[in-house]
């Protein structure tokens, strides 16, 4: 997948698709020690030094783990050794992208009402341009992550905004 | 583009084209001003009687002066002229006319005295069938012309989130904005005209000592700087559920739209009042215009409606009115008044008109324009003796009967209306607490009061968004007094000349219609609207809705609130089909999906066809460019030696926890529980109906790990279903459920060479699982780095295997089988493939179909108490009248028959028994076969049908066979 550097005021950029997991937990909110350090609120986002979001609360009682460190993987691990969830592998899943610039919330919001979606939350899984997706805000503009089957089509309607 | 303002100066500036001739405006004009300046006075002719027809409003509600825009054969048609900002080199051409606006042929059908009433066309013409005359009448019929080609643009879409939301930069609504602004709410502003201001701007009014239109600037600036979205040009048209729709058409020309979908947290509607026409004998000619149109023309463009005058109306602001047209330059000869002296305020103001010539008559009315193309007269009369008529020379009649205020928005969805005496309409009953309505769309008409009115709603809209409003005290709005008005609807005609008073320009329709409606039956308003098209058209309802019910009113002798008017309906305004398509347009109408192994297709010729969303290989080219060739030779291929497809597509549901197994066996015919791990099933879903849902594999990964496949259109609706019962019946049980659809591309190797293929490509650690693995075992490993799943399943009747990988290998493990010699495979040929071996699809899994329907008794016994089993017990299920599936052959052995053709018995007139749901050429039977639904009673191998076909293949008989045309005892696929 090519870059796609549009002049409207933002750029999308697919990132190499990794490792990816997802955790879904039997039950909502979770309970016990393991808790610490996990995104608990609904649109919690944990952050990594540098600024990438790393564990995401994206839907009730469901993490998406973009590209799991030891340290989320010990997280998690914990979870699953308290009966709290399931890890799933999900790797080519998502594909990852990323949207930034001054024109990208209002790419964003020609789908969605993107303020609002965010409103006290960091990450909210949307429907952008039809296709399912996660947004998380980050430093610059947005994550994202679209279903792989639909980034071809979300990239060419973004492209379109710009053209 | 901000219009200019005041009188016409300066050199004119912007050509145009008017039906043919060059003719000039200024920057800032509309077409409607342009033209009025120019002295053109007719614009037009009706759809129906081709009346000559002239500019009767300033605003959108236009009914006569629509123009179609531009050149075939990208036109824009029926473009209202008050709200087209006029370009260089426009082209604009009149409507509903041939071959000219001056001569229409059709305008003869008026000749004679007697117009054709609604309903004359179905009453008449219906010798010796409506169908004859059909063609003609209905191009006559209709608003312009529909375009050739589209040149409109993208569509700018935004959803935009907000505290407060206000419909209407007028007076209230800019006090509103400002209100709930000051608060720190977060507000939008929409507003129709491309400035803000409303009739601030020709009322000559003041707000805080400085002229309306000043203050309109600054609050419009104090807005902006405080973060608040003023969007001029923007017109709201409806909304649904909370979201409302904001549409913008900048010059009021399609183009460079916009649309703003918008979900407040409060709303308050502020969009003024629409001022009522007055029926009179010919109050449609050319030079009969509404009054506040007349003013606004002159105010904000310098143009005049006519050198002199007679105002028509019931009010006391008409005095107002006439004041400022005669310092404008016109003459006003007369103002009509409907109400008894007793009744008329503004004496200081009549008094000075009196002094300066103008005629103020009390009680009087005017019966009819005068004059043949356009007006050049009012005959003017008593109310009380409407005989002493005389005629006042004058080239325009000035009409106002009271204002309507503009509730769409509020009432749309529903909300109630309530009929108000003052303003002689109806006013907004009452609204969900979030919609809160202002100013003149709330019945309040003088300026103070709009404005406190205003503020009020700003404050209370700001508190229901959780803001703690100013106490600011309201502005000091000093205008017009209050109308003070008597609502008065029509004068007085004798029965002839209520074919001439029209209540709705638009649709041509007149008193004498709505007297023909009661007199057929059509009494309720809505039925009135619909028999003689009342409402109808671009201005829906604005300009004769009201104005209608209340002559029908009158007319039935009931009151007017008993009448009421027909409901509002979204949109306000004429919306193009280009924005109401967004961004979905094109490719964008709906997303793609694709495979990992997409791009492979594509480069090698695939002929690609949509199935769902998903865009799947139907053949190869290197097969040839005939799909019906092409996948012969695929299929046939595949039974010879081996192919592969592309079974990324498959849904996959990846279920897990200690109850994963309990879970699915709830959700399937047959027990999941009972699978061992390294193992599959083919299983069966039901809808809680007990019809067939859908089938697919389970794979037991491990002890509380499932995978369960999907069939490709079912997967979005399968997770669905699966997340319903997990987050309902099994809410708080340890069980997941992720889709892992894209996480796993699927490879299918199938053919008597497939397992020799796969050793190759595998390699030796591979040798032992693949010489292992029995039908629907699995082994798991890697491949090129990567997790990799063999599960040994077919759905070609073949020796075959599903490989499941990581979408990273998924080319480099395909090529790998093509050079191992298995070619690929598309559509065409699965479809030969399962249909010989009785497989089954959406085909046959249709939503009607039982497990017993499909042949699929040896599940049901198994007894697995699942979601639908209840409801299949119902003995109606087991009946002989039941469908059941069963194959079919030509009874000569070689005719086609086509899926969805119908089966009847031989005998002549016969009913339809049921249908063929799937056929194909075999290859390997050597002749056309297919599978179908017909009758247990019919089932029986041997029988013969007809399948019929009349729009494709005719007649064919066919022969009843068992479902599995090839290989009935499976011996390929156990090889």
């Amino acid at each position: 997948m090519t870059r796609a550097a549009v002049s409207s005021g933002f750029t999308l950029e697919p990132q190499t698709a990794g490792r990816t997991l997802e955790f879904a937990a039997f039950g909502f909110p979770l309970g016990g020690a393991f808790v610490v350090g996990w995104p608990a609120a609904p649109g919690a986002v944990r952050y990594e030094a540098d600024d990438q979001p790393a564990l995401l609360h994206f839907a009730p009682a469901r993490w998406l783990v973009p590209q799991p460190h030891p340290d989320i993987e010990a997280l998690l691990q914990a979870a699953v050794d308290a009966g709290a969830g399931i890890v799933v592998d999900v790797e080519g899943k998502w594909q990852p992208l990323l949207l930034r610039g001054p024109g990208a919330k209002r790419v964003l919001a020609t789908a969605v009402d993107i303020e609002s979606a965010l409103h006290e939350r960091a990450c909210a899984a949307l429907t952008l341009f039809d296709c399912p997706s996660i947004v998380a805000a980050c430093a610059g503009g947005y994550s994202l992550w679209v279903r792989a089957s639909y980034a071809a089509d979300f990239i060419a309607a973004v492209e379109r905004l710009g053209a | 583009m901000t219009p200019r303002r005041g009188t016409r100066v300066g050199p004119d500036a912007v050509r145009f084209s008017f039906d043919g001739r060059t003719l000039h405006g200024q920057v800032g004009d509309t077409a409607a001003s342009a033209l009025l300046a120019a002295g053109v006075r007719r614009v037009g002719r009706s759809v129906k009687y081709r009346r000559l027809r002239g500019v009767m409003t300033a605003g959108p509600e236009e009914p006569n002066a629509l123009f179609t825009v531009g050149t075939a054969p990208a036109v824009i048609p029926n473009v209202p002229a008050p709200q087209l900002e006029l370009r260089e080199g426009m082209v604009l051409r009149s409507q509903n006319r041939w071959p000219s606006l001056e001569f229409d042929v059709a305008s003869l059908l008026q000749a004679g005295g007697g117009f054709f009433g609604a309903g004359f066309y179905y009453k008449t013409f219906i010798w010796p069938s409506w169908r004859t005359y059909e063609s003609l009448i209905r191009s006559l019929a209709g608003l312009g012309e529909a375009p050739g080609a589209c040149n409109i643009g993208p569509v700018a879409v935004e959803h935009l989130g907000c505290d407060v939301l206000v419909a209407g930069g007028g007076a209230a609504g800019l006090a509103a904005a400002r209100a709930a602004t000051r608060a720190g709410a977060r507000v939008v502003l929409c507003e129709r005209d491309p400035v803000c201001g409303g009739e601030l701007e020709f009322e000559g009014g003041t707000v805080d000592g400085r002229a309306g239109g000043a203050w309109a600037e600054t609050v419009v600036a104090e807005l902006r700087a405080a973060g608040a979205r003023v969007l001029t040009g923007t017109t709201l048209v409806g909304g649904s559920g909370g979201e409302m729709i904001a549409h913008a058409e900048p010059g009021g020309l399609a183009g460079a739209n916009a649309v703003y979908k918008i979900s407040p947290r409060a709303f308050v509607i502020a969009m003024g009042a629409v001022e009522r026409p007055i029926a009179f004998v010919d109050n449609d000619l050319p030079g009969v215009m509404l009054l506040g149109a007349a003013e606004r023309y002159l105010a904000r463009y310098g143009a005049r409606a006519g050198r002199d005058v007679v105002l028509f109306a019931s009010h006391d602001r008409v005095y107002a009115s006439a004041a400022r047209l005669a310092a404008g330059g016109m003459r006003v000869r007369a103002i009509v008044d409907a109400r008894q002296p007793d009744e008329i305020g503004a004496a200081d103001l009549r008094d000075a008109l009196g002094r300066d010539g103008t005629e103020c008559l009390a009680g009087h009315a005017v019966l009819a324009a005068s004059g043949g193309r356009a007006v050049s007269g009012a005959r003017i009369a008593p109310l009380a003796a409407p005989r002493q008529a005389r005629t006042v020379p004058c080239d325009a009649i000035l009409v106002s009967g009271g204002w309507t205020p503009a509730l769409h928005a509020g009432v749309q969805e529903g909300g109630a209306r309530l009929y108000d005496p003052r303003s002689g309409g109806f006013v907004a009953g009452e609204q969900p607490e979030w919609r809160l309505l202002a100013g003149a769309a709330n019945g309040q008409f003088e300026l103070g009061p709009a404005l406190a009115d205003g503020v009020a709603a700003g404050m209370r809209a700001a508190r229901i968004a959780g803001r703690q409003p100013l106490t600011d005290p309201p502005p000091d709005g000093r205008g017009d007094a209050a109308p003070r008005g008597r609502a008065f609807w029509r004068s007085p005609a004798s029965s002839a000349e209520e074919k001439r008073q029209f209540v709705d320009p638009q649709n041509d329709v007149t008193v004498a219609d709505l007297r023909a409606s009661l007199a057929e039956g059509f009494v309720d308003i809505e039925h009135v609207k619909r028999y003689t098209a009342l409402g109808f058209g671009t201005d829906q309802g604005r300009i004769g809705g009201l104005l209608g019910a209340a002559v029908l009113a009158e007319i039935r002798g009931r009151p007017l609130e008993d009448v009421g008017t027909s409901r509002l309906r979204p949109p306000f305004h004429p919306v193009s089909m280009r924005s109401l398509a967004g961004w979905r347009v094109g490719a964008a109408l709906r997303p793609a999906r694709r495979t990992p192994l997409h791009d492979w297709h594509v480069e090698h010729g695939a002929v690609l066809e949509s199935m769902g969303l998903w865009m799947r290989p139907r053949f190869y080219r290197a097969n040839g460019d005939d799909a019906f060739a092409a996948g012969i030779a695929e299929a046939r291929r595949v039974r010879d030696s081996g192919g592969i497809a592309d079974g990324s597509t498959l849904g996959k549901i990846e279920v897990a926890g200690p109850d994963a197994a309990a879970f699915l066996d709830r959700l399937y015919l047959s027990k999941a529980s009972s699978i061992r791990v390294g193992r599959s099933k083919y299983m069966v879903n039901l809808r809680e109906d007990g019809m067939v849902l859908d089938d697919g594999i389970v794979l037991r990964l491990a002890p509380d790990r499932y995978i369960a496949t999907t069939s490709s259109g079912h997967g979005p609706h399968m997770l669905s279903h699966f997340e319903h019962y997990r987050d309902t019946d099994w809410s708080g049980r340890a069980v997941t459920v992720t889709d892992v659809t894209e996480a796993w591309a699927a490879i299918v190797v199938a053919g008597p060479r497939s397992r020799d293929a796969l050793r190759g490509v595998l390699g030796a650690e591979w040798e032992a699982s693949l010489a292992r693995l029995r039908h629907m075992d699995f082994a798991t490993g890697r491949f090129g780095g990567r997790e990799l799943t063999v599960l040994r399943a077919s759905f070609s009747g073949e020796l075959a295997f599903e490989l499941h990988c990581r979408p990273a290998i998924a080319r480099p493990l395909w090529e790998a089988l093509v050079a191992a010699g298995l070619p690929p495979y598309g559509l065409e040929a699965l479809d030969i493939l399962r249909v010989e071996k009785g497989y089954l699809t959406t085909a046959e899994i249709n939503g009607q179909t039982t497990p017993f329907d499909l042949g699929m008794e040896g599940l049901v016994g198994l007894g697995n108490d699942c979601i639908g089993r209840g409801l299949l017990e119902r003995p109606a299920f087991r009946e002989a009248s039941r469908p059941g599936l069963v194959g079919l052959r030509a009874a000569d052995g070689k005719a086609r028959f086509l899926a969805g053709a119908q089966l009847t018995d031989r005998a002549a007139g016969s009913r339809p028994l049921g249908y063929v749901t799937s056929s194909v050429y075999s290859p390997a039977c050597r002749e056309w076969i297919g599978l179908a639904l017909v009758p247990r009673s019919h089932a029986a191998a041997g029988a013969l049908l007809l399948a019929r076909d009349p729009l494709r293949e005719g007649d064919v008989e066919v022969r009843v066979t068992p479902a599995v045309h090839f290989d009935p005892g499976a011996e390929r696929m156990k090889s």
